[in-house]
């Protein structure tokens, strides 16, 4: 995110475009690194943001998670407002950089206000996750429940009573002895579980 | 480990994250 949130400044403070490669010669060339920078930045941080996620819901290990999307979109519509109120080389004002500068605020601001409401009154939040976003604990709960799913090796109760059943008949016809009859319980019981 | 450490803990990591990302815009932007 801070990558992102430089490489932005930087382009922008040469006039918010640039080009670099291909055949022809651009008029404003990108500063050196900028744009794998800002490429890299932007899949880095979407995998990683991506990785947390997984890796703190489901525990209860309170999360930022909540703050990613509010941090982002805050920090790129400042640098828009920033450079809209001054940009550089013509002065006056961008109108074409300040409506997104306001728009990215909104987008961002109000999920913030969301996730320290959220702060504010921990019992209405998601269960283990301090600054979850909207709708955090319906993802919660679905990845608590993906990760409770248990596939049984014995397909249904009723296969599991059967051969219970028919152990308990070869126990009594003498098939088996009773620490057979035991061990084999066991084993069908203990799989079901 | 208590949720106030954990909280802690992350806020240093982003921190850290922020310098982080400055150094590395540093070495490779120019």
């Amino acid at each position: 995110m801070t990558v992102v949130f430089l490489g932005m400044r930087a382009v922008m403070a040469i006039g918010g475009a640039c080009a670099s490669g291909g055949p022809f010669v651009p008029i404003r060339p990108c500063p050196d690194g900028v744009p794998i920078l800002l490429v890299g930045g932007i899949w880095i941080g979407l995998i990683l943001a991506f990785a947390y996620t997984l890796m703190v819901v489901g525990t209860d290990v309170p999360s930022i998670a909540g703050l990613f999307w509010p941090g982002l979109f805050l920090s790129l519509g400042w640098n828009f407002l920033d450079y809209g109120f001054d940009p550089p080389g013509t002065g006056g004002v961008a109108w074409g950089w300040l409506v997104p500068g306001v728009l990215f605020f909104l987008m961002g601001g109000i999920p913030l206000w969301w996730v320290m409401r959220s702060i504010a009154e921990p019992d209405r939040g998601p269960v283990g996750t301090v600054l979850a976003p909207p709708g955090g604990a319906a993802v919660l709960r679905m990845v608590r429940d993906m990760r409770n799913v248990r596939i049984p090796s014995v397909a249904s109760a009723d296969l599991v009573v059967d051969t219970l059943e028919r152990l308990e008949e070869l126990r009594r016809s003498g098939a088996i002895d009773d620490e057979e009859y035991e061990r084999v319980k066991r084993r069908v019981i203990g799989e079901q579980a | 480990m208590k949720r106030s450490s954990w909280l802690i803990l992350q806020v240093l990591a982003a921190a850290g994250g922020i310098w982080f990302g400055v150094w590395v815009f540093h070495a490779v932007a120019s």
